[in-house]
C-alpha cells in the first residue's frame, strides 16, 4: 500500500478541501510535513486511521467531532456539512480511491446532529481499465493492510519505545504473527486438523457399519472428556490465581508495617533462593532424564563385557584366536594343488587332507576381523560405560545437594513465617500470617491438583489420536466412506506439511529478523549492548558481564526508540522482500508493501542517534511520512534526510492568539504560525518547493 | 548463517515438503492457504469452514 495523494474536506482544524501529495519514488522516498505543536500532525496520523478503519487512536480527543469547527460555524441554519477523507494508493499492480465521510447537520436551534457515520467507499481500476467497486469495502480494505498491522506503521515516534518493553508483544504480537505469515499458518492447521477432521471422520463413522458408529461414539465420549478436562485445568489455573492475588494482597498489607521489614526482607531473599533451586533441580532432573534415556543402557553392560572378555581370553589361550594361517592362503594352495614346498596337492592324497586340516583351524575373514572389532569395542563400551555411571553420579549428587538447600531454606521460610506471626507483633500480623500459610497450603495442594489434571488430558489426547487413526482406516466402508478417507488422508497430510513449513518459517524469521536487528542496533547504539529477538519475537538488549549475556536494565527511552524503529525497520524489510519473492515464485507466503507514517519520529533522541536513524529512516519502508516540529528537525537531520526528500510540506497554523512565526525550509521563508482573522484555529498545506 | 543462506535452506526444505505431497495435496494446500488469507484480516473468520470444506470436497473427489 502506497499512498499518492490524500484531500481532507472539512476535517477537523483541516477546514475546506485540501489535498496533499506524497513522495512515491523509490530513491526520493521520503515525504517530510513540518507543523507546530497543535497545527495537526497527530490529526493527520488519526486522518488515516479514520480512513482505514473508521476509528481514531485512543488518545484522540472527542473522536466523535471530526468536522471543521470553523466551518460548522458558517453553516446556515439546517445546512449540512460533509466531512471527508479521500485517499489514492497503489496496492501491488492495481490504483484505488478510498473515500471515507460523515455529515452533520445544524437544526433550526443551531445544534449539531451526526446525520451519516464514516461512510466508506472504494474504487480500484481493474486489469480492463474499468472502475469497479467492491461490496464490502471494509473487507477489501482491511485485507490490504488488516488492523492489527496499524500500529507498526502509522506511530508517534516518540511513543514507539514501548515496542521493546516487556508487554510489547502480549500487544502486538497477533499483529506480528500476521505480518510474517505465522498467523495464516496457525490458523489453517487449527481449521484443516480441527473441524474439517472432524466432519470426516463422522462421515467415516456413517458410512462404515456398526464398527464405524461404535468409533466414532467412543471419539465422542473422548472429546467430551477432554473438554471437560480442559474446563477442569481452566477453573483450577483460575483458583490458583485467585490464590496467589490473596497472598500478594496479605504481603502488600504485612509491607506495610515497620516492624517486619527486616523479617520480610529476609523471607523475600529466601523466596528467591528456593525458587532458584527449585528451578536448578528442575534443569538437573532433565539433564539426569536425558541422560539416562541416552546411555543407561551402558549400566547394564559391564557384566556382558566381562563374559565377552572371558570368551575372547580363553579361546586366544586355546590358540583359536586369532587364527595361526590365513584361511585364504590355505584355499589358494588347494585350489592350485601345489603346496609352498613344491609337493602336490591333488585330492584325496594325503598332502592334500594334511593341507584341509589346517583350513578347518583358520578363521573366515569375517570372523576374523569381527574378533578385532569386537575386542575394540569392549575397551570403548567400558570407557563409556564408566563416564555414564561417572555423570549420573554427580548430577544425583548435585540433585541431592540442592534438594538438601532447599530442604533448608524452606525450614527458613517457616521459621521467619513463625517470626512474622508472632504475637508480639499483635494480633494482625498473626492473623495475616496465619491467613497466608494457609493460603500457601492451597496453592501447593493445587498445583499438585493442575499437574495431575494436565496428566489426564494429555493421556485423553492420546487416546484421542488412537481413535481418530482407528477411524482412518476402518475396513468395510461404502464408496462414500472411501472417499471420506481419502479426504482425511489428504487433509493429514497437508496438515503435516502445514506445520512443517510454519516451523521453517518462523526460525528462518527469527534468525533473519534477529541478525538484522543486531545489525542495525551495532550500526547506531552508542554502548556494547547486543540487541536481538528471543524464541517468541521478544525484543532482548543484553550486555556481556564477564563472559555471561545479561539482560539490560533501565535502557533510556531514547535507546528503546532507537531499538523498536530498528524492529519496525527489520519487520518491514522481511515483509517487503517475501511480497517482491512472492511475485515470482512461491505464493506460499505473502509479506506486503506498507508505508512508514511517523509522528515525531526524532522525538527524544540525542544529537548522536538523530543522525544515524535519519541516515536509516528511508530504507525502511518504500514510503516514509515523517511529521516533525522545528525542535526535532534539526540541521543534522535535514542534512541527512535531503536527498531522499521527494516532497515537502508545511502545515500554516492560524491560531487565535496574536503570535507569528515563520519557517525556513532550503533558504526560503515560509509563514508558519499565524493569528486567524475570524477567531478560528485553521491549518492549510503548503508545499515546500525542492 | 547468513541471510541468503537461511532462506534458501528454507526454502529448499519447503520445496521438498511440497513436492512430497500428491498432485491433489499441492492444489488443496494452494487453496487452503488462500481461502485463509482472504479471511486473515478478521479475528474471527467466519465461514472460513464451509471455505475449506468447499475446496477439499472440489478437489479430492
Amino acid at each position: 500500500m502506497i499512498f499518492e495523494e490524500l484531500t481532507l474536506t472539512d476535517f477537523r482544524q483541516f477546514a475546506g478541501t485540501q489535498s496533499v501529495k506524497f513522495a512515491t519514488d523509490p530513491q526520493k522516498n521520503i515525504t517530510v510535513i513540518h507543523g507546530f505543536n497543535g497545527s495537526g500532525k497527530t490529526t493527520i496520523l488519526n486522518v488515516f486511521t479514520w480512513l482505514l478503519y473508521g476509528e481514531c487512536s485512543p488518545d484522540f480527543e472527542e473522536p466523535d467531532r471530526l468536522e471543521s469547527e470553523s466551518s460548522f460555524a458558517g453553516l446556515a441554519l439546517g445546512g449540512k456539512l460533509v466531512t471527508e477523507i479521500k485517499a489514492v494508493f497503489r496496492d501491488g499492480d492495481r490504483k484505488f480511491t478510498a473515500v471515507r465521510s460523515m455529515a452533520v447537520e445544524k437544526d433550526n436551534n443551531g445544534s449539531r446532529r451526526v446525520t451519516e457515520h464514516g461512510k466508506l467507499r472504494l474504487i480500484f481500476i481493474d486489469e480492463l481499465g474499468e472502475a469497479q467497486e467492491p461490496s464490502n469495502p471494509q473487507d477489501t480494505l482491511e485485507q490490504m493492510l488488516p488492523k492489527r498491522l496499524f500500529p507498526f506503521f502509522f506511530f508517534n515516534g516518540e511513543r514507539i519505545d514501548r515496542l521493546a518493553g516487556a508487554s510489547a508483544f502480549e500487544e502486538l504480537g497477533d499483529g506480528i504473527r500476521t505480518l510474517l505469515d505465522i498467523e495464516l499458518f496457525d490458523r489453517a492447521v487449527s481449521h484443516m486438523g480441527g473441524e474439517i477432521s472432524r466432519r470426516l471422520q463422522q462421515d467415516i463413522a456413517k458410512h462404515t457399519g456398526q464398527e464405524g458408529l461404535e468409533a466414532q461414539a467412543n471419539l465422542d465420549a473422548l472429546n467430551v472428556q477432554r473438554e471437560q478436562l480442559e474446563q477442569k485445568v481452566k477453573q483450577l489455573d483460575r483458583n490458583r490465581a485467585a490464590l496467589v492475588d490473596e497472598r500478594d494482597t496479605i504481603d502488600a498489607k504485612l509491607a506495610t508495617m515497620p516492624e517486619l521489614a527486616r523479617w520480610l526482607a529476609e523471607r523475600k531473599a529466601a523466596d528467591e533462593r528456593a525458587a532458584e533451586f527449585r528451578r536448578e533441580m528442575k534443569q538437573r532432573k532433565g539433564e539426569l532424564a536425558r541422560e539416562f534415556s541416552r546411555n543407561a543402557y551402558l549400566l547394564l553392560v559391564p557384566d556382558v563385557l566381562q563374559t565377552a572378555k572371558a570368551v575372547l581370553e580363553g579361546s586366544r589361550k586355546k590358540g583359536e584366536i586369532p587364527g595361526p594361517i590365513k584361511r585364504q592362503f590355505v584355499e589358494d594352495l588347494l585350489a592350485s594343488h601345489q603346496c609352498i614346498c613344491n609337493r602336490s596337492l591333488l585330492p584325496d592324497t594325503d598332502e592334500h587332507r594334511a593341507v584341509d586340516e589346517w583350513r578347518k583351524k583358520t578363521l573366515s575373514d569375517a570372523l576374523e576381523s569381527a574378533v578385532m572389532v569386537t575386542k575394540a569395542r569392549i575397551e570403548s563400551f567400558s570407557q563409556r560405560s564408566e563416564n555414564c555411571i561417572a555423570t549420573l553420579k554427580e548430577l544425583q549428587r548435585i540433585r541431592d545437594e540442592l534438594a538438601t538447600q532447599l530442604k533448608r531454606t524452606e525450614e527458613e521460610l517457616s521459621e521467619l513465617s513463625s517470626k512474622i506471626g508472632d504475637r508480639e507483633h499483635g494480633e494482625e500480623p498473626e492473623k495475616l500470617e496465619r491467613r497466608r500459610r494457609e493460603v500457601n497450603d492451597q496453592i501447593s495442594t493445587m498445583e499438585m491438583d493442575i499437574k495431575l489434571a494436565r496428566r489426564e488430558l494429555s493421556e485423553i489426547e492420546e487416546k484421542i489420536q488412537a481413535k481418530e487413526r482407528e477411524i482412518k482406516t476402518l475396513k468395510d466402508a461404502d464408496e462414500e466412506g472411501k472417499l471420506a478417507q481419502r479426504r482425511l488422508d489428504a487433509v493429514s497430510n497437508i496438515v503435516e506439511a502445514l506445520r512443517k513449513i510454519r516451523e521453517i518459517r518462523y526460525e528462518e524469521l527469527r534468525e533473519d529478523l534477529s541478525q538484522q536487528l543486531g545489525e542495525v542496533w551495532s550500526g547506531i547504539a552508542i554502548k556494547d549492548y547486543q540487541a536481538r529477538l528471543d524464541n517468541d519475537f521478544r525484543l532482548r538488549l543484553t550486555k556481556d558481564i564477564g563472559g555471561q549475556e545479561e539482560p539490560v536494565r533501565g535502557a533510556s527511552t531514547g535507546e528503546k526508540q532507537v531499538l523498536s524503529l530498528a524492529f519496525v525497520g527489520a519487520l518491514s524489510a522481511k515483509a517487503r522482500s517475501t511480497f517482491e519473492r512472492a511475485k515470482h515464485g512461491t505464493k506460499l507466503f505473502r509479506g506486503g508493501l506498507y508505508p512508514l507514517v511517523i509522528d515525531s519520529a526524532f522525538g527524544s533522541l540525542e544529537v548522536e542517534y538523530r543522525r544515524d536513524v535519519a541516515k536509516w529512516i528511508p530504507t525502511l519502508s518504500p514510503q516514509v511520512i515523517l511529521m516533525v516540529s522545528q525542535s526535532q528537525y534539526r540541521q543534522e537531520v535535514e542534512q541527512e534526510l535531503i536527498p531522499k526528500i521527494g516532497k515537502e510540506w508545511i502545515l500554516k497554523c492560524e491560531t487565535r492568539k496574536n503570535a507569528t512565526r515563520d519557517i525556513s525550509i532550503l533558504g526560503r521563508s515560509y509563514p508558519y504560525v499565524l493569528q486567524a482573522a475570524d477567531g478560528f484555529e485553521r491549518t492549510t498545506f503548503v508545499e515546500v518547493e525542492q | 548463517m547468513t541471510k541468503e543462506k537461511s532462506s534458501t535452506d528454507g526454502q529448499a526444505k519447503i520445496h521438498a515438503i511440497l513436492t512430497n505431497l500428491s498432485e491433489d495435496e499441492q492444489k488443496l494446500l494452494t487453496a487452503v492457504i488462500t481461502a485463509e488469507g482472504n479471511k486473515l484480516y478478521m479475528k474471527n473468520p467466519r465461514y472460513i469452514n464451509d471455505d475449506l470444506w468447499k475446496a477439499l470436497t472440489e478437489i479430492i473427489r
